[in-house]
């Protein structure tokens, strides 16, 4: 699954560690969002939603499948 | 409540390693010349303890993680259970069979076992899903 989270993090000049005390996960946990070989969790990606104020479907991108 | 680290979780496997090998070397070899059904039991399940305070100190490491993280410990779990699983069925048939004549002892090399093919899988896993090996470093 495709995601904006390194688009956004990086415009809002955080680190991956600091998303991840922000979102109370690992700065790998971010990593791998953000290299699109893990797909969160609803919950989590609710609260990246949150953190970002967007809403979720214009962060993640499910693409064809 | 405040958060379990891997801080915290090495210094108390330290801990419990150090005790199980001290336990080990100084205990559990009375067992053999020991006196008297009770004490031989205790002396020969001495190093108990000190495995049990690892599994606790696991079950909190992965209670304290993140959802990413306690994939990988589930999924490393499972490939160990399943490695060791078939090797000791493997290895039971053929003793069943007089093939491989062994005593009863090896047991104890199931528990080891199956941790080393544990953390050998996690670092896998962990690779595959970072990139890298800093697995080590989580946060929680």
């Amino acid at each position: 699954m495709k995601s904006r989270v390194r688009e956004l993090r990086e415009k809002h000049g955080w680190s991956q560690g600091e998303l991840g005390e922000r979102l109370d996960v690992s700065r790998q946990t971010i990593n791998a969002i953000e290299t699109g070989k893990y797909d969160p969790s609803l919950p989590l990606a609710f609260k990246i939603a949150y953190v970002f104020g967007m809403r979720i479907e214009t962060l993640f991108d499910p693409g064809k499948e | 409540m405040q958060r379990f680290t891997e801080k915290q979780y090495r210094w108390q496997l330290l801990a419990a390693m150090a005790i199980y090998a001290a336990v080990m070397l100084v205990l559990y070899p009375r067992a053999h010349a020991a006196s008297g059904l009770p004490l031989k039991v205790a002396l020969a399940l001495s190093p108990v303890p000190a495995v049990v305070w690892y599994v606790a100190l696991m079950a909190r490491r992965v209670l304290a993680s993140d959802e990413l993280q306690q994939r990988l410990h589930l999924i490393a779990l499972g490939v160990a259970t399943m490695v060791v699983g078939m090797a000791s069925i493997v290895g039971g048939f053929l003793a069943a069979a007089d093939v491989w004549i062994i005593d009863g002892s090896i047991l104890v090399w199931v528990f080891p076992l199956l941790c080393f093919v544990y953390g050998f899988a996690h670092v896998g896993l962990t690779r595959h899903y970072t990139g890298s090996l800093d697995h080590c470093d989580w946060r929680h």
